[in-house]
């Protein structure tokens, strides 16, 4: 378990990181190039599937998503499920998915179950 | 709290669009704890207007083009290429008021929406009541920023331009563009033809994707001012299809043709027979331009619509992959080679991706001893002081001198460690890169890489 300014991170034994965002986190580019970097550690410094829980995100800026879709995004993560909640969030996710530089799965859920399974059927 | 027009938010949230209405992207709404619909699109218009004011003020921003092009412009009238100046200068005016008036509109008819809303609003209208409005708006603002996004490219284009580069190519599905295209321009097309769309499935092909963007784009605005305008009866009609290896895209119209005098013209630079102020003459000269670069072909004729047709075909991606490659290094004798380190063997790093170069010295640092370089020059620097590695991981593309550039230098200057090199690429690989690679066969390794590929080349490598 690792905690930075805006997102706590875990290993989920199922083979995946699963990564929460404080309540009214507003993601910024160097948060979301910690968060990469604290995924990388919490997966034991190696490439693996993450679930990102966004649903009480209140901003993230240009900066932040161009980092999630940077080559070095792609080497850390293998796959992406996002969980959206709060319309916020849903405006926020969408608009990420909306960027054409994804180099991995990457997909938005509702229901925290319906994302893992899914990201469980994508390689490690 | 987000309880129709008492909704305080509203108010603000309509500040911020009016000032993006006045192109200033530098307000945002407030988004509160509650992270509900209000702050939704309060969240909504501040992403938008974040991506707009990034477009706007990004290294490619209009005023930074126009003063490489005074530049430029000056360089070239010194080796009395005159003429290519002022075609050069027309085409890029050309090129970008197009998508311009398609954000002039988008942004005229923002106002428009936003004054309604203004209407409604004061008429204590509820959030629910207001959402048609709020969705007119983003799409608009989708519009306003597909269209910033061909500017800046354009800019883009134009610096490439400049060093008479290709830019980056990459394999491109036409009907992805066409759609694209279609949907940049229906609007300004809905009151004088139908538009439709007959996509086969042409193979993908190789190049700049704004390029081919340009291409569509043009043939378009052409058939739109060649038909008379009454949706009713006038088509346009794209069509894309696989045509043996090639792949093939057509624009047809029910329009007058192109008259049989003219046809040997219409390619020209500055032909043009349309009055001035409608017509630069340019748009044909800049499509068979770059068709010519991407290896194609376009011809013209009558079209069963009736009017025009014109015809480009592109290489397909299939056959230019299967060439045969020409063959790769010899072997480096033994004798050639350093002496075998003693201790853990060395791997010299070099990538311009700092985070990258961290993760590969914490990843290969237990086992190997690791050198970093943030780019081709500073590498150069570490092997003039030290060549003694076993391997060196490169780059390709890196700004400055990058991994051609150093592999020309090893080449010359100690091929010994030719060898020993292996090449990262992050994707989207240009001309000069896949020429370099068709040549020198060198081993590749894709980013993203997983832990095991990346010890698995080197290994390879080591044992040698
Ligand atoms: N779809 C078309 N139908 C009829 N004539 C066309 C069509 N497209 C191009 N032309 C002819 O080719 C000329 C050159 O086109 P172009 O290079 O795009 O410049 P411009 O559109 O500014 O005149 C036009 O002026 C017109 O006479
Ligand atoms: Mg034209």
């Amino acid at each position: 378990m690792l905690q930075t300014r805006i997102c706590s991170f875990e290993s989920d034994p199922r083979g995946f990181v699963r990564a929460t965002m404080s309540r009214g986190a507003e993601l910024e580019g160097r948060d979301a190039r910690e968060a990469l970097e604290s995924t990388w550690a919490v997966a034991g410094d190696q490439r693996t599937r993450v679930l990102v829980d966004m649903r009480l995100i209140r901003s993230e800026t240009r900066e932040a998503q161009q980092e999630f879709v940077s080559d070095y995004s792609a080497t850390v993560c293998s796959a992406v499920g996002i969980l959206i909640g709060s319309p916020v969030s849903r405006v926020i996710g969408n608009f990420f998915l909306r960027l054409n530089k994804h180099q991995v799965p990457t997909k938005l859920f509702n229901d925290g179950d319906a994302a893992v399974s899914w990201l469980l059927t994508n390689d490690p | 709290m987000s309880n129709g027009a008492q909704d305080p938010r509203l108010e603000e949230i309509l500040e911020v669009l009016l000032s993006v209405a006045r192109q200033e992207f530098d307000a945002r709404a407030p988004v509160s704890d509650a992270l509900d619909t209000v702050d939704a699109i309060a969240t909504g218009i501040n992403m938008v207007a974040e991506e707009l004011g990034g477009a706007v003020t990004s290294k490619a921003k209009p005023e930074q083009a126009y003063r490489d092009l005074q530049a430029m412009q000056a360089q070239l009238a010194h080796s009395g290429k005159l003429a290519a100046v002022g075609e050069l200068a027309g085409g890029v005016a050309h090129e970008i008021n197009n998508p311009a008036t398609g954000v002039v509109m988008a942004v005229a008819l923002g106002r428009r929406t936003v004054s309604q809303l203004r209407q409604k609003l004061d008429a204590g209208a509820t959030p629910e009541e207001l959402e048609e409005h709020f969705t007119r708006l983003e799409e608009l603002w989708a519009d306003a920023d597909e269209a910033m996004i061909r500017i800046r490219s354009v800019c883009e284009d134009l610096l490439t331009f400049s060093r008479m580069d290709d830019g980056p190519q990459v394999p491109i599905s036409l009907n992805e563009v066409v759609r694209a295209s279609c949907r940049l321009m229906n609007p300004s097309l809905k009151g004088s033809a139908k538009l439709e769309l007959e996509l086969g499935e042409p193979p993908a092909v190789m190049g700049s994707r704004g390029r081919i963007a340009q291409v569509v784009t043009n043939l378009l605005v052409n058939a739109a001012q060649a038909v008379d305008e009454d949706p009713t009866t006038q088509r346009i009609r794209v069509m894309t299809q696989e045509d043996g290896e090639q792949a093939l895209i057509s624009v047809e119209d029910t329009g007058p043709g192109v008259a049989d005098e003219v046809k040997d013209r219409i390619f020209e630079a500055f032909f043009t027979t349309k009055p001035a102020g409608v017509g630069t003459g340019l748009g044909l000269a800049l499509v068979s331009e770059i068709i010519d670069k991407h290896s194609g072909t376009m011809t013209v004729d009558r079209s069963e619509l009736g009017g025009a047709r014109f015809t480009v075909r592109l290489p397909g991606l299939h056959s230019e992959d299967s060439r045969v490659a020409a063959p790769g290094r010899a072997p480096v004798p033994e004798s050639e080679r350093p002496p075998e380190a003693q201790k853990r063997p060395r791997i010299l790093i070099v990538d311009d991706e700092e985070l990258l170069l961290k993760t590969y010295r914490h990843l290969l640092g237990t086992r190997y001893e690791v050198v970093v370089a943030k780019d081709g020059e500073r590498g150069i620097e570490v092997l003039k002081g030290d060549n003694s590695f076993d391997l060196i991981l490169c780059d390709l593309h890196m700004p400055g001198l990058d991994g051609i550039g150093l592999y020309e230098f090893l080449q010359k200057n100690m091929p010994h460690l030719l060898s020993g090199v292996v090449m990262t690429t992050g994707g989207a690989v240009s001309n000069r890169a896949r020429k370099f690679l068709d040549e020198t066969q060198p081993p590749l390794l894709r980013k993203p890489f997983n832990l095991k590929d990346l010890h698995k080349i080197i290994a390879q490598r080591l044992e040698r």
